[in-house]
């Protein structure tokens, strides 16, 4: 099981996936996660700030969490991707494809613009 | 802590964790950095998860052994599995695609285990896949 924390903030919602997203972990990151998007959200921050460690198991529930929001007519982008977690996001190429911020309140900016 | 662990594992996705968990305590023992153990965490993770998902379909008898240890001033990792044969060094990678829609994970665990390893070495023996790991260690980062 993952650690999973949410926040909803005005019209956004926000992921905090915590410690490892890897092969173990990760169905119980999508379960929640598509929980939690099919309630209608159509902004959607994944803060990673509290996450140490991802395997592309990992980048493969944020890739088919993105497309779920897409296809509900919204979107999702990404916040507080550090160090290690980072290096997997560039060396997979996926830091392109979803944005990355610092903060989580950029992160909700970027999806009002 | 010894210099060296050495696990059998079961045919089970949770396995992923225990492993991590070993790692973490064998480089937190040895005063390793913390990046390196990183990266061999997330090459042993992805290996793993292949023979989990795919070497042992209609096959009984599961066989899969993972060791670490230090030696010659570098990481070595060895994974034994007696599921069918799979060679990750020259295994074809498929095209990952560029956009959200485009975008495929297939291929992409082989392609981190290349990136952060120094070297992979790769022989089926009999009826075992033996593959090799080394990480340097004296490297600057």
């Amino acid at each position: 099981m993952i650690e999973l924390t949410h926040e909803v903030r005005g019209d956004a919602l926000i992921l905090r996936p915590k410690k490892r997203i890897d092969s173990s972990t990760a169905k119980s990151f999508e379960e929640q996660a598509n929980v939690l998007v099919d309630a209608g959200a159509k902004k959607v921050v994944i803060d990673f700030s509290e996450v140490d460690y991802i395997s592309s198991a990992g980048l493969r529930v944020v890739l088919t969490t993105a497309k779920r929001v897409k296809a509900a007519g919204g979107a999702l982008t990404l916040s507080g991707v550090t160090s290690n977690v980072k290096e997997v996001f560039d060396v997979s190429g996926f830091a392109s494809i979803f944005g990355m911020h610092d903060s989580v309140e950029q992160a909700i900016s970027s999806l009002n613009g | 802590m010894s210099d060296k662990i050495e696990m059998a594992l079961r045919n089970d996705i949770a396995e992923v964790a225990r492993v991590l968990d070993a790692v973490e305590a064998f480089g937190e023992a040895h005063n390793l950095p913390p990046k390196k153990i990183f990266q061999l965490n997330l090459a042993l993770d992805e290996l793993i998860t292949n023979i989990v998902s795919y070497a042992f379909e209609g096959h009984a008898e599961n066989r899969i052994e993972l060791t670490v240890e230090l030696r010659n001033g570098g990481l070595e990792a060895e994974l034994v599995d007696n599921g069918k044969p799979f060679n990750p060094v020259e295994a074809e990678l498929p095209e990952l695609g560029e956009g959200l829609d485009e975008r495929r994970i297939g291929g992409l665990g082989i392609k981190l285990v290349r990136t952060y390893m120094d070297r992979l070495d790769y022989r089926r023996d009999g009826e075992l896949n033996r593959l090799q790991l080394h990480m340097n260690l004296n490297a600057a980062d």
